[in-house]
């Protein structure tokens, strides 16, 4: 392993001075990525950058009646915030399911966010791909199993490896950015990039010398809500496809739908199509089906994740039936 | 989900039937989710035959390893390569699958104490049916015949559709 500088800041002043200059810099919080990554030799840094110490780890209420939670707060400790479960409980659905106990209590939200995309491809030196500066994306003719069904018509086929992505862009949060020479705050729904040949080497518009301080949720109104992941194994397993889904009811009529997809896509995915196929409907068991059936009218599958289409049906009208209270499988 | 039907069969053991002088049967309950192709064992039961047993304790144990090893292979693991480089895509713990704790179902076991045909070891038979008797109950639940392992969502899924289309085994 390459021998590199640790910088061990105590406030975000003094981390984001130390994320400036220095080659290649990280930060490291829970390290349940960037330790990995170093470990499979793919990436290198010459300056860690420890965060724990200098980041917000907790959560407190905003005047609107939202939540702001700090980056460093652990996966676990999300899980177990009444208040986050009881104003956006799709956030918590999806960070219970996160990795193994052991990752919930050691990462973090903010690592949660930016880690690095999942892609066996990408997870091995060997194989230098654009995203690692290479000239290639392995997975359009490979062992593409996991890989995109939606927004996969640009260089790299990855699908976003965040399960708290996905809620945060339905409940509509903003993500404060901060950096030496000041800070930014960007709508969840803008901070995750589809690539394109100039983006491919990251999933999201963090520059080199800033760093993710903040998930800002708006107060939620009345929702219903709805998350359901699919994955083979009962723990320690990527889902292959799940869905956040919060509606807005007039009597029985739904009056307003956000309908977000993860785990098929190289961003959190928006279906306006199965949002559309909501909005006027009446909440049942029918208009669930009609509404999973939307949602993948467009998707693009690769040569091996077809399947995927299915179960992203599946796991559309799941949530959606769970917003309803209707009992699922 | 589709209900199972029910099997019934006599048979006994023959000699010539087991080459090595064990033999055992093992029985498996599944449910599977058919919108999403997804297996779920919830109970094994291995019977297994290793003539005189030395230690209950060890015999047992040495079964239901072979029967989680199995199950293991029915459903999870899946040595996956490049097809143009040859490299192995999923050579770690986080995509070559193997079950949790939580994936291991009920597993009965009952060792056939033989005395006096002597002392035959138990060994790598118990791994033997577990996948089949998966497979099959697989099958009996949904009419989806699978002659591949594992039982991934992708290859359940497909088997499903063509059982619906009236197509071949997958």
């Amino acid at each position: 392993m390459k021998a590199f500088a640790y910088v061990n800041p105590t406030t975000e002043q003094a981390a984001v001075e130390a994320l400036r200059n220095g080659g290649i810099v990280r930060p490291l919080a829970g390290g349940q990525d960037l330790l990995a990554r170093m470990k499979d030799y793919i990436d290198q840094p010459d300056r860690i950058v420890n965060v724990k110490n200098a980041l917000d780890a907790t959560i407190s209420s905003t005047p609107d009646g939202g939540l702001r939670i700090g980056a460093a707060v652990k996966i676990i400790d999300l899980v177990e915030h009444a208040q986050t479960s009881t104003l956006y409980p799709a956030v918590t659905m999806a960070a219970k399911d996160v990795g193994s106990p052991q990752i919930r209590h050691q990462g973090t939200v903010g690592g949660n966010l930016n880690q690095r995309p999942r892609c066996w491809y990408f997870r091995q030196e060997e194989f230098l791909c654009f995203k690692k500066g290479g000239n290639r994306c392995f997975a359009v003719d490979g062992e593409n199993q996991y890989h995109s069904i939606f927004g996969n018509s640009g260089p790299s086929k990855i699908v976003h490896p965040s399960s708290l992505a996905v809620p945060f862009v339905a409940y509509q949060a903003r993500f404060r950015v901060a950096s030496a020479s000041g800070e930014r705050e960007i709508p969840a729904s803008k901070y995750f990039t589809l690539p394109t040949m100039e983006t491919v080497q990251q999933e999201n518009v963090l520059a080199a010398d800033e760093l993710l301080t903040h998930v800002i949720l708006p107060a939620p109104g009345n929702l219903k809500s709805g998350h359901y992941e699919i994955r083979f194994k009962e723990s320690r397993d990527w889902p292959m496809a799940f869905a956040t889904v919060l509606l807005t009811t007039t009597g029985t009529t739904i009056s307003a739908a956000r309908v977000v997809l993860g785990a098929v896509a190289p961003i959190p995915w928006r279906s306006d199509a199965a949002e559309r196929a909501l909005v006027g409907k009446s909440l049942t068991a029918q208009t669930a089906i009609a509404a999973g059936e939307a949602a993948v009218r467009d998707a693009r599958p690769l040569e091996k994740n077809g399947y995927k289409v299915q179960i992203t049906k599946t796991a559309v009208e799941r949530a959606i039936l769970q917003a309803a209270g209707i009992q699922t499988a | 989900m589709l209900g199972a039907e029910p099997i019934s069969v006599d048979g006994q053991w023959e000699p010539g039937l087991s080459s090595v002088n064990t033999s055992g049967v093992q029985f498996a309950e599944v449910t599977v989710d058919i919108d999403t192709g997804i297996v779920k064992v919830k109970r094994i039961l291995a019977i297994q035959d290793c003539g005189l047993v030395l230690d209950k304790l060890t015999t047992e144990s040495q079964v239901y390893g072979g029967v989680i090893g199995s199950l293991n292979f029915a459903l999870f693991e899946n040595r996956l390569l490049d097809q143009r480089t040859g490299q192995m895509v999923n050579p770690n713990m986080e995509s070559y699958l193997l079950g949790s704790m939580a994936d291991i179902p009920e597993i009965d076991v009952v060792v056939v104490d033989q005395p006096e045909r002597g002392i035959i070891g138990v060994g790598e038979p118990p791994t033997v049916p577990t996948a089949s008797a998966i497979a099959n109950a697989v099958r009996n639940a949904t009419g989806a015949t699978i002659r591949s392992l594992p039982l991934h969502p992708d290859r359940v899924l497909a088997a499903l559709q063509q059982t619906k289309t009236g197509g071949a085994t997958v």
